[in-house]
């Protein structure tokens, strides 16, 4: 620069930087961890996408093990661990806050939105149970702690673990090993039935969806989740009874009527039409027919 | 004087002190209210042949496809039995995955199977959640309800001690109002950069000298304020908060956080400072005046300025220097108004143009081309911008892209030894090599087909026109040339090179020549304006 601030901005800026320093620096902390959560969450989404979408030339049928060097196994792996890495960056980040820091976020009203994030980032590392604790651990803040979201995504986080958990058991089980109907109604409570206690994840999830609003950021989310629930419980069905569930079964309904729903989502939303892949994806790849909900006799 | 300074640095710091506090709250909140991507919960995205089955035989889906592939038919037939082998198996699935591929492409129609198809990492970023959905059900105030009542006190501070300058009983200046509306657009605060920035710019508008001109700032200057003070503000976070998802690395020291500010502050003096000379010109010919794109022009540009020297590569910053920046906006400013299909897109090009200029002029010598590059820069604007349709680059990156930088860069070479730091260079004054570069360029636009190859890049002719006009003025007969001489010898080499002899072409430097009618060449490439 060729021409300098007057000697009064210089010693204005040094002014503030003095009384800054110390102030900013849970919040600075905060979002530094929300940033390396979202920037892993868009590259663990872009994966996830690509697989479901199942275009040419991406092996999402292929075994992602074993990988050879250079292979676009490899290439997920290398991908795959990169986003752990974002996950525990940020969850290191809201490690490190110090009882100060700490004590800072709570007068900011911020201490609820990083144990939610705290939260989520001990899921997506597979840490479920201390995920689930530290749910608890929020759920008992003061009101003035939780905003909207956060208290919606602490509301289904137990779901979210459940579809984890579902799709870690699918991964590491094989058909032969596994037999009886009275583990698949395990799963089935866990993951599609409605109205049980402890409640399943499609339960949770579609509670919290009746609480958000149509043009809602989250509803996208929500109804996704969903169907990761039911395609979990299908591929449950398909190792413990050999087949997809059949097309009267209550879960694989309710399924086609949330991929009605998320159609719909995304036409009313606006959405570029090819986003409509999507649903398409739901419908050619894994035989989920979209139904649309029948009204009640007293809406008609 | 000194009295004066000393007062107004304990106003500033007064103010100052008040303004961090709310700042720092405004930075609470935002983080409060800042968006979280979310990622899907894991679930198999793989498919096998139990799904193919059902694809193949159930109406609306495959069906379709099983009826008129007898392949197919012959392996869904041993389905029922159970008499699938692992091959059919996986037959089976690939059959699934091409065919409901295609499936898929019938959907959603040609331009689809074309490849107009959302990218994934496009879908990917639609899962990002708001913490509220509605701005008006966040209950935490905004920027400027935070720091209003401050900013306010700061203006009545100081104009308790300049009165007269300041209406402290009257309405804010209006001037004011535009940087308080660009504040309030404004979502996040990164600190403690922002809490440079803001009470500078605040302090530049503050010293803006409404009595002399009155308080209407132009029917424009309000909108420019506003869409400067939020671009600004918005250009600052992108690029220093860690927390925002950008290309860039966060930056920490407090040098950059000073040099931020400082173009921030310089920028803001310069656009009030037309404004001003609007106010009281009677011509038409005010930058702001000469921007017929509306009140957005002025403002991008600015911006894009803005945008380049703050980036993380800081070699626009150092070439050109914030001294150039007055003339430079202006050029750029011109451009956009006579060419507002530049404005329209998302970027002008301008600051890459420039760019591309300081990298392509990055010598060891470089300090002898420091004193013409922003001249020089203001001319390669002009005449880029008479001929935007094969001289505009849209994102420079290669000689080709920008021929009028390509050939500045040529003949400055040509001009300069860089071995020995000597070179006929040595002879002329800056503003001379400016005219020798101008009659240059001039030539390229009036007869582009002369002075460029097909592909953009100079012609031969030109290092051999160069050179023979350095050979003439080495000539030992001559004696010593002088520049004005020099420059007519030049002129008529290139008559010389062009085939003519006389310059029938030669016209007065600058944006007010006319636009070449000449009809293009048919084997050269149109490029798009950006």
């Amino acid at each position: 620069m060729n021409s300098k601030p007057a000697p009064r901005s210089r010693l204005l800026v040094i002014a503030f930087g003095a009384l800054l320093v110390t102030g900013c620096q849970s919040t600075n902390r905060l979002r530094e961890a929300q940033a390396a959560f979202s920037e892993a969450a868009r590259t663990d989404n872009h994966l996830l996408l690509e697989a479901l979408l199942d275009r040419p030339n991406y092996p999402s049928n292929t075994p992602i093990s074993p990988a050879f060097p250079g292979s676009a196994g490899d290439q997920d792996l290398l991908t795959a661990s990169a986003t752990r890495a974002g996950y525990a960056a940020a969850l290191l980040r809201l490690r490190q806050l110090t009882p100060r820091e700490t004590a800072q976020l709570k007068s900011d009203r911020l201490w609820g939105t990083a144990l939610t994030l705290r939260a989520l980032a001990q899921w997506r590392l597979g840490q479920f149970e201390d995920a689930l604790r530290t749910v608890h651990t929020a759920e008992a803040l003061p009101g003035e702690q939780l905003h909207p979201r956060d208290l919606t995504l602490l509301e289904i986080l137990p779901a979210l673990v459940a579809i984890d958990h579902a799709d870690a058991w699918v991964t590491s089980s094989s058909e032969e090993s596994h037999h009886g109907s009275s583990r698949l109604e395990t799963w089935r409570r866990r993951l599609v039935s409605p109205g049980m206690d402890p409640r399943s994840a499609d339960d949770r999830l579609d509670q919290a969806l009746g609480r958000v609003g149509a043009n809602d950021s989250l509803r996208l989310y929500l109804l996704m989740c969903r169907l990761a629930a039911y395609r979990n419980y299908a591929e449950i069905h398909k190792v413990l009874v050999g087949t997809l569930p059949p097309f009267d079964d209550p879960a694989r309904r309710e399924a086609s009527h949330v991929l009605q729903d998320l159609g719909d989502h995304l036409r009313h939303s606006g959405a570029n039409l090819a986003a409509l892949e999507l649903v398409l994806a739901w419908k050619n790849r894994f035989a989920l027919i979209p139904i649309p909900r029948t009204q009640p006799a007293s809406e008609k | 004087m000194v009295g004066d300074s000393a007062t107004l640095l304990l106003v500033a710091i007064r103010g100052g002190i008040r303004l961090s506090g709310q700042i720092r709250l405004a930075h609470v909140d935002a983080t409060r209210r800042r968006e979280l991507l979310l990622p899907l919960p894991q679930f198999e995205t793989r498919t096998d042949w139990r799904e193919a089955i059902e694809f193949f035989t159930t109406p609306g889906l495959g069906t379709d496809y099983a009826a008129t592939d007898s392949h197919l038919q012959r392996l869904l037939a041993k389905a029922p039995y159970d008499r699938l082998g692992e091959e059919d198996r996986a037959e089976l699935s690939r059959l699934h995955s091409e065919y409901a591929y295609l499936k898929t492409a019938e959907e959603l129609g040609q331009d689809w199977a074309d490849g107009s198809r959302v990218d994934p990492e496009d879908l990917a970023a639609l899962f990002a959640v708001r913490q509220w959905q509605r701005r008006s059900l966040d209950p935490s105030p905004t920027v400027l309800q935070r720091l209003a009542g401050v900013l306010w006190e700061m203006g009545v501070d100081y104009a308790r001690h300049h009165p007269g300058r300041f209406p402290v009983h009257g309405r804010l200046p209006r001037h004011l109002q535009a940087f308080l509306r660009g504040l309030d657009e404004s979502s996040s605060l990164p600190d403690p950069w922002l809490s440079e920035l803001v009470p500078r710019l605040f302090q530049v508008l503050s010293e803006h000298d409404t009595t002399s001109q009155g308080d209407a700032c132009g029917l424009r200057g309000p909108e420019i304020l506003r869409r400067l003070t939020f671009g600004i503000l918005h250009k600052v976070t992108r690029r220093v908060d860690p927390g925002e998802m950008t290309d860039t690395s966060p930056v920490e020291d407090l040098a950059e956080r000073d040099r931020i500010a400082d173009w921030g502050e310089h920028l803001m003096r310069t656009v009030l400072r037309w404004i001003n000379a609007e106010q009281s010109a009677t011509s038409n010919a005010t930058p702001v005046r000469s921007t017929p794109t509306g009140p957005e022009g002025l403002p991008r540009v600015a911006l894009e300025f803005f945008e380049a020297a703050v980036s993380d590569s800081a070699r626009l910053d150092q070439a050109l220097g914030s001294g150039s920046l007055p003339s430079l906006l202006q050029a750029g400013v011109r451009l956009v108004g006579e060419h507002p299909s530049l404005a329209k897109e998302g970027t002008t090009g301008i600051p890459e143009l420039l760019k591309y200029l300081a990298d392509l002029l990055e010598t060891p010598s470089r300090h002898r081309f420091s004193q013409v590059l922003p001249s020089l820069a203001e001319r390669i604007l002009r005449h880029a911008a008479e001929d935007p349709v094969r001289l505009w680059p849209t994102r420079p990156r290669s000689s080709t892209d920008s021929p009028l930088v390509a050939i500045s860069a040529q003949v400055l070479r040509l001009l300069f030894d860089e071995k020995t730091d000597v070179g006929p260079i040595s002879r002329f004054r800056p503003s001379d090599l400016v005219s020798i570069l101008d009659q240059v360029l001039t030539r390229c636009v009036n007869s582009p087909e002369l002075w460029l190859q097909p592909d953009g890049a100079p012609a031969e002719r030109l290092p051999l026109a160069i050179r023979r006009w350095l050979a003439l003025l080495d000539d030992p007969r001559r004696g010593r040339t002088a520049p004005t001489q020099a420059l007519r010898m030049l002129e008529e080499v290139l008559d010389a090179s062009e085939g003519t002899t006389k310059s029938a072409t030669r016209r007065p430097i600058g944006i007010q020549t006319r636009r070449s009618t000449r009809a293009r060449p048919p084997n050269r490439k149109k490029r798009t304006p950006p």
